[in-house]
């Protein structure tokens, strides 16, 4: 008994679901920033002279 | 600020992150090195055990991500400090994939050993119950607006979730079902040694990935905590009025 097809799969999708995740980790911390790039540039009221 | 709190707070700054990342990268390739060339062929199941390097790790994973958010919990409910919660909304997203990612592992191990994907196993059963605690666990955390009462709420749900995590691991010995006994790590072990030492260096491996995982995810999580300081404090229009609490747009002030 050797089903190698469901070892390859066990292997794969433990693969997979991580590189996926932490690629949408990446994403998510990217879009972040960005986004508080773009609010911080614009001033607040506390920054009124 | 607590030693804990200080010991937390560097390993998720960028270098720690990055020396972090390293490290799994290195222990991931050791621990398929071991699993799917050292450590031998099982006699009986032959090659299809070698799934027991992943599947137990990832169990593992889940337990100690799950005390995690236990920890964070209580720690958020006594001190009140948001980076507790930040903490355990973490973790229960990593221990939510590690649980995903040990019943999919096993169900495709029960195939060719069981005869059969899925059976209502208690361990099993109680496996699948605890990822759907966690997963309302995140669900609970997109429900109220309020951050302290989304983190109160969400605290009350991952200390009482974590009592079926004792009724996973001990499900094997309290009813009989298909799913084996658990394989001792410490003492005498009940495997090939070779098999052991494959076994333990997944499980550090895998512990390591946890940290890198947390590490990653918490910088996101201040990322977005700043996100949402920055979009709730009111902002000037060109011509110099107050514009308000403006949480959704990312495009520049109307003029």
């Amino acid at each position: 008994m050797d089903n190698l097809g469901y070892l390859l799969a066990g292997y794969l999708i433990t693969g997979l679901s991580l590189a996926a995740y932490v690629t949408s980790l990446y994403a998510r911390g990217r879009r972040a920033r960005r986004r508080t790039d773009s609010l911080g540039a614009r001033p607040r009221v506390t920054d009124r002279p | 600020m607590s030693s804990a709190e200080r010991a937390l707070g560097k390993l998720t700054a960028r270098r720690g992150e990055r020396v972090l990342g390293w490290l799994t990268l290195g222990a991931l390739v050791v621990t398929a090195l071991f699993a799917l060339v050292i450590s031998p062929r099982e006699a009986v199941q032959g090659n299809v055990f070698r799934l027991i390097y992943v599947h137990v790790p990832s169990a593992w994973l889940a337990y100690l991500a799950f005390t995690v958010v236990l920890i964070g919990s209580i720690a958020y409910l006594v001190t009140r400090k948001i980076r507790w919660d930040r903490m355990a909304a973490a973790s229960a997203e990593i221990g939510v994939l590690f649980t995903a990612l040990t019943i999919v592992i096993g169900s495709l191990w029960a195939k060719p050993v069981w005869g059969t994907y899925w059976t209502w196993d208690p361990r099993l059963t109680a496996t699948a119950i605890m990822l759907l605690i966690y997963l309302g666990y995140l669900a609970v955390r997109k429900l109220p607006d309020d951050p302290a009462k989304r983190a109160r709420w969400a605290a009350v749900v991952g200390i009482v979730g974590f009592v079926d995590i004792p009724i996973v691991h001990l499900s094997v010995r309290w009813w009989r079902g298909l799913h084996q006994a658990p394989a001792r790590l410490l003492g005498v072990p009940k495997m090939a040694p070779l098999m052991g030492v494959a076994l333990m260096i997944a499980v550090v491996a895998f512990t390591i990935l946890y940290l890198y995982l947390m590490a990653l995810r918490m910088r996101i999580g201040r990322a977005e905590a700043r996100l949402l300081q920055e979009a709730l404090a009111p902002r000037l229009e060109p011509a110099g009025r107050a514009v308000g609490q403006d949480v959704t747009s990312e495009a520049p002030a109307r003029g």
